[in-house]
């Protein structure tokens, strides 16, 4: 009887551990390299209005953010996805590419978690990172929009490393390693 | 043998009912009851359509997403009123302030289908703002492929508002609207 408690105990944790992961930073690995981003629309997106076309029954779908970036120069390229949130530092891990060269294809934001309903941001840039670093630094992405049908009116990239490094030191200690990606035009084959 | 009949069409019935649940199929009508009256509301109409070297088709399924947080919630399936491969169409007539983005629709091509997620990031031509009660022709629309994608593109089509209107005219038959639509053709044609 003990060892079936003990058995029923430890399929709990293991069924826990996935959300636990998602909630704390993610810890480097040596073949990995961890980006972090920050996504805000403005005006805040009215989320309980598109709550009304999403299908569910007691948990309202959340509204997610997500990064198309893939390492170029690597044989298989999948590109990571990773679910994150609006307006907090997001943190994705992508397998190493060997020439440290990645493709920032768009971001988007999937409102209550739905394609219909989602908004996509594209940027189309390479991103370089510095040999060696484990955390990367992409940008505070913030897009600006007039009215009920997203007009643009402006798309920017701010820096906010000192906050990550905060973070970051917070979670792991003085010594962790990270730097910004340099985002460049991608070179034409 | 009576209840191998019975075991026989409760077979059917459960073959027919799933079978039903795999075939949806495109409106080619509107309900004309509660219709709302053209002193109060929008009708909008014109061309969603793929066109290729052998002609011009309907896009399927065609999708049109309320977005203004003021007005009320609603999707609204695109109705084909002449048949499901002709690209004229039209909405329900919709509430003035109501603000409308077509956001999905989905093209079959021999086995495969493609399902179109459009985003709702900016306004495009075939979207609209119901901006004044009565008739809104919001122009003919194209899907194009290009050398490495889609594109939605300005493509008017010979007959233009007037052959889409003739279209939707049998649908408001009996209606409030069908005055309106008549006027409308009066002044196309003269």
């Amino acid at each position: 009887m003990k060892k079936i408690v003990c058995i029923g105990l430890l399929f709990a944790l293991f069924c826990a551990m996935p959300a636990m992961a998602q909630s704390a930073i993610p810890k480097a690995k040596t073949n990995d390299v961890i980006f972090v981003y920050k996504l805000q629309v403005l005006p805040a997106i009215p989320t309980e209005f598109y709550l009304n076309y999403a299908d569910y029954r007691k948990t309202p779908p959340p509204t997610v953010t997500q990064i198309n970036l893939w390492p170029i120069n690597n044989f298989i390229a999948v590109p990571v996805v990773g679910d994150g949130k609006l307006n907090t530092f997001n943190y994705v891990r992508c397998s190493r590419d060997k020439k440290n060269e990645y493709q920032f294809h768009n971001l988007v934001v999937r409102v209550a978690n739905m394609s219909a309903t989602s908004l996509k941001f594209d940027v189309g840039l390479q991103a370089n990172v510095p040999e060696g670093v484990q955390y990367v630094y992409l940008g505070t992405f913030i897009f600006r929009y007039s009215d009920e049908f997203f007009t643009p009116e402006s798309f920017e990239r701010l820096d906010e490393f000192d906050l990550v490094v905060e973070e970051l030191q917070a979670a792991f200690g003085p010594d962790v390693n990270v730097a910004r990606a340099k985002l460049i035009e991608p070179e034409e084959d | 043998m009576k209840r191998k009949r019975a075991a026989g069409a409760v077979a059917l019935l459960v073959l027919l009912a799933s079978l039903s649940s795999c075939v949806s199929t495109q409106r080619t009508s509107i309900t004309k009851k509660d219709l709302p009256d053209p002193s109060v509301s929008t009708l909008v109409f014109g061309y969603l359509g793929h066109q290729t070297m052998f002609g011009v088709s309907a896009l399927q399924y065609c999708k049109y997403y309320q977005v203004n947080p003021d007005s009320e919630a609603r999707v609204i399936d695109a109705i084909r009123p002449s048949s499901v491969s002709n690209p004229v169409f039209f909405l329900d007539p919709v509430a003035v302030g109501s603000s409308w983005q077509l956001l999905y629709f989905q093209m079959t091509s021999g086995n495969t289908i493609t399902y179109f997620y459009l985003g709702m990031v900016g306004k495009d031509a075939y979207d609209f703002r119901a901006e004044k009660p009565g008739l809104l022709y919001i122009g003919s629309h194209m899907l194009v492929a290009g050398a490495t994608q889609y594109s939605m593109q300005v493509r008017e089509l010979v007959g233009g508002e007037e052959e889409a209107l003739e279209a939707i005219r049998p649908q408001f038959k009996g209606t409030a609207w069908e005055a309106v639509i008549d006027q409308r053709l009066k002044e196309l044609k003269s």
